[in-house]
């Protein structure tokens, strides 16, 4: 079926008959398999290399410590993304954020004391003028 | 002679040595679209490390020559033949690929391995528009250096027009970093209309922490299943995942950080410039290509489909279910289609955060793409 000319020549023609050469079809479906076949012995190895690696790769992986987090009623999880990413950023070896959380008026209670103490420790004389 | 005819004479040898004198329609047409992709770049921020080196090469490339002076990509001994040298020969695709490999994290990957099949599902695509440039009577080679664009892989889609159909090179190469670039125009409509609510708020359980040890066998094992299997892939394969060693085995951080930095940045700059710069009207403007972006866009979209539905029929099998959006993900646009499928996911549920899980059919993607490259090369090489 002639859909276009250019020059005089069909720009392309319609024609079912390649699909039934050997690269048609055949090709098609076999590039389909060999990809897949690729892509899944790939999954295969990567479900048994735990196990080959031995059991403690997959102990160690178990994501226990994302299950603990309580939410801060103060804190947005953003502000927790944040400061997440700025440990990860500081600190390059693995590590555990084990408590984020705002500060509360028991907390205020250490540095209100050494503010009074830091004021009563010297006495402000008045200067005679 | 009056001095007036002399001037005129000489003012008509001056024009005849402008590019003026040379310039067509057809340059002025592609001059316009090369300001339109760094405009795309740089106004609305699509892809602009690829489409400002493409679009100010197009513009270099459309500069018409004067007679006796040679200065395209198509004239023998200029300096940008040279540069064009990398492109032709294949030789930038497999750099690129040694940095994007020292970039590339498979963790998420490696924690949940049956994702990788969706970046297979996604490669469905290639062949069905390899078939299709089949029935349109383009040859086998050029049928497969056109299918190659769905995989959404630009340096694999050069590196196999190169190889399979030179002629096309251009032409390919424009719809394959378009198409990359237009991911978030091109797959949103897609997963949609694929997709009830319901599959778009499915949540995924967070992935698992992967080993070092893990993270270092899989390179080498992966390289060996994929090149046993299609050897043609060897060299695009094979760059990727040595750059991955060079970033996980964590002793060769030197390299791992130039790969994925300076080179991958040197490369990228040249192969942008000399891409856009083949783009010389009178070898780009031609029908074909319009039908080559025609079939890109059909390739990519089929492609996209592919990834979501397969995804959608994994499900019928699983008990933790997928969410499909991130079956769009198998194509490898890394990592701009898992950021779509994140975004479009964030729409229905703004806490459901896609991202990383997306990644994994996204990496998955860019070894499949390599694979079926392989594929189509080892068969179709003349």
């Amino acid at each position: 079926m002639l859909l276009a000319q250019q020059n005089g020549r069909p720009l392309f023609e319609f024609t079912l008959s390649p699909l039934f050469e050997d690269h048609g079809l055949p090709l098609a479906i076999m590039g389909v398999l060999v990809v897949y076949t690729a892509l899944s012995l790939i999954v295969l190895f990567i479900t048994l290399l735990p196990r080959m690696l031995g059991g403690s790769v997959t102990k160690a992986s178990k994501p226990a410590i994302a299950q603990q987090v309580v939410a801060d009623q103060e804190l947005s999880e953003e502000a927790l993304v944040v400061i997440a990413a700025a440990v990860a950023e500081s600190i390059s070896t693995p590590h555990r954020i084990v408590k984020i959380r705002g500060l509360t008026p028991a907390d205020l209670g250490w540095s209100l004391e050494g503010r009074t103490q830091h004021h009563q420790s010297h006495r402000l004389h008045e200067r005679g003028g | 002679m009056s001095v007036l005819e002399y001037l005129s004479m000489k003012a008509g040898q001056l024009f005849g040595t402008t590019a003026f004198a040379g310039l067509e329609i057809g340059n002025l047409i592609m001059i316009v679209i090369g300001i339109g992709f760094i405009y795309l770049a740089i106004a609305k921020e699509y892809e602009p490390l690829l489409l400002v080196p493409i679009g100010f090469g197009v513009i270099v490339g459309n500069i018409p020559s004067v007679a006796g002076m040679s200065l395209s990509v198509y004239d023998d001994g200029t300096v940008l033949r040279y540069l064009y040298f990398g492109v032709e020969k294949g030789v930038y695709p497999p750099l690129i690929f040694l940095g994007i490999g020292a970039m590339t994290d498979f963790s998420t990957m490696l924690s949940n391995p049956k994702l990788i099949l969706l970046g297979a599902a996604a490669q469905v695509g290639v062949f069905l528009t390899y078939l299709g440039a089949l029935t349109l009577s383009f040859t086998p080679q050029e049928a497969g250096a056109i299918g190659i664009i769905g995989g959404a892989d630009g340096p694999t889609a050069i590196f196999l027009s190169s190889r399979l159909a030179p002629e096309l090179l251009g032409a390919i190469a424009i719809a394959a970093y378009s198409y990359m670039a237009l991911v978030p125009v091109i797959q949103p409509p897609i997963m949609r209309l694929l997709t009830t609510r319901k599959e778009r708020l499915i949540r995924m359980k967070p992935s698992r922490q992967v080993s070092r040890q893990e993270r270092i066998v899989f390179p080498i094992a992966a390289f060996l299943i994929c090149t046993m299997l299609a050897p043609g892939a060897v060299v695009l394969i094979g760059m990727l995942f040595f750059g991955n060693l060079l970033k996980e085995c964590m002793v060769t951080d030197r390299l791992a950080l130039t790969a994925r930095s300076a080179m991958i940045d040197s490369v990228t700059m040249l192969l942008g410039f000399c891409v856009g710069a083949s783009t010389n009207a009178q070898h780009f403007l031609q029908a074909r290509s319009i039908l080559i972006f025609g079939l890109g866009a059909a390739s990519f979209a089929v492609a996209t489909a592919c990834g979501v539905l397969f995804a959608k029929l994994m499900n019928l099998f699983l008990t933790e279910k997928i969410n499909p959006l991130i079956g769009a993900a198998g194509v490898s646009a890394v990592p701009d289609s898992a950021r779509v499928a994140h975004v479009i996911g964030q729409e229905e549920d703004p806490t459901n955060f896609l991202l990383m899980h997306a990644m994994a059919p996204n990496v998955a993607g860019v070894i499949g793409s390599a694979i079926a490259a392989g594929v189509l090369w080892s068969q179709l090489a003349k």
